[in-house]
């Protein structure tokens, strides 16, 4: 594969067959990266640290989600969900979904991102209007506190216009960007600033974020 | 710390997923630089995938071989009914000949013949071994099986 290249979005679910192995590592690290996010939308743990209930990793959720598609244990229905990111990403959510609830069901709110067509088929939900996406619908609480907190106390002007855009379902950096009237390179600077500062903030123990 | 206004609770939660990283719109590199700066170790689980790539790959090669040798058995067994009728008499150590030489490439399945060759004791056992074959074709049952 070309340096820069990326498969994603490229592929359907009906070409899962042909895929070349080192497609499946593409896939593979995709899949990790977005099954971190879950982790740290759950609060299961921030850089250097990621851990789940009994221990599992984001790269062990991956790895689980791309033997079962393999074993076809998990299936795809190509009329729900024609490309093959989704559909692997929606395989991440539904482990991640299954551990959330046999650890802490009572401390979480459902992720209803999957249904199921038959059984074994995990599908995307079709989201119509303003209904939280499952990445937002699964946060806790505390760590929605803890992204108001440091918002609010940072006074980034910009990072609180972004916030207003995303309100507005603006989500777009572009769109944001546009509709702002400022440059995307300060749009991603300060996606990337408010990163790296709700890091360090969730990186302190849980019990320090609440208070 | 006061009680939050749950209601603005959504934009928020924008906010949150606003700053994750998008693995759909990254190229390959940003995503293994993001793995590396959280500190994601991915070659335990990529160690897997390969494991459940090569079992996937045998498996569809054994099911490959299975459907090429269930194709291939009507006409070798076909092959067998017009020797037999040309051959005349009908002696082991011919249908042993035209075993070996019909079935080298599908080692079960001349094994299985092989067995049921050794248990007959007439023209007529030898007969039937060919009405065998047949029948457990039509019935398209594993060869493997014969003997049984």
């Amino acid at each position: 594969m070309v340096p820069g290249e990326t498969v994603a979005g490229e592929v359907e679910v009906t070409e899962i067959a042909n895929l070349t192995n080192e497609q499946w590592a593409e896939y593979f690290e995709r899949m990790t990266l977005y099954a971190s996010n879950l982790f740290r939308a759950r609060g299961w743990g921030i850089r250097d640290n990621f851990f789940g209930p009994g221990g599992i990793t984001p790269g062990d959720i991956a790895a689980e989600a791309v033997e079962k598609v393999l074993d076809g244990k998990r299936t795809c229905d190509p009329d729900s969900c024609p490309n093959l990111l989704p559909f692997l990403c929606g395989v991440v959510r539904s482990l991640v979904s299954n551990y959330m609830n046999s650890a802490d069901v009572q401390r979480t709110r459902p992720m209803p991102q999957v249904r199921r067509a038959g059984v074994g088929d995990p599908v995307d939900v079709e989201f119509e209007g303003r209904e939280p996406t499952p990445l937002e619908n699964c946060i806790r609480p505390d760590l929605v506190d803890a992204m108001k907190a440091i918002a609010t106390e940072d006074g980034d002007e910009l990072v609180m216009q972004i916030v207003e855009c995303l309100d507005n379902d603006i989500t777009k950096p572009a769109e944001i960007a546009e509709y702002l009237d400022v440059d995307i390179k300060d749009i991603n600077n300060a996606q990337k600033r408010f990163r790296r500062k709700a890091e360090k903030l969730l990186e302190r123990p849980r019990a320090e974020v609440r208070s | 710390m006061t009680e939050p206004e749950r209601t603005d609770d959504r934009k928020w939660r924008k906010l949150f997923t606003f700053i994750l990283p998008n693995e759909q719109e990254m190229t390959r590199e940003e995503v293994q630089a993001e793995l590396r700066h959280l500190g994601i170790d991915t070659r335990p689980g990529l160690a897997r995938v390969q494991q459940a790539l090569a079992r996937s790959a045998k498996s569809r090669q054994a099911r490959a071989d299975l459907e090429a040798a269930k194709a291939e058995r009507p006409s070798l067994l076909a092959r067998i009914a017009n020797k037999s009728a040309s051959l005349g008499a009908l002696t082991k150590d011919k249908l042993r000949d035209m075993i070996e030489k019909e079935f080298s490439g599908q080692p079960k399945q001349q094994a299985a013949f092989f067995r049921k060759l050794e248990s007959t004791s007439s023209e007529e056992d030898l007969k039937s071994l060919l009405d065998d074959m047949a029948k457990l074709d039509a019935l398209d049952e594993d060869p493997g099986d014969v003997g049984r």
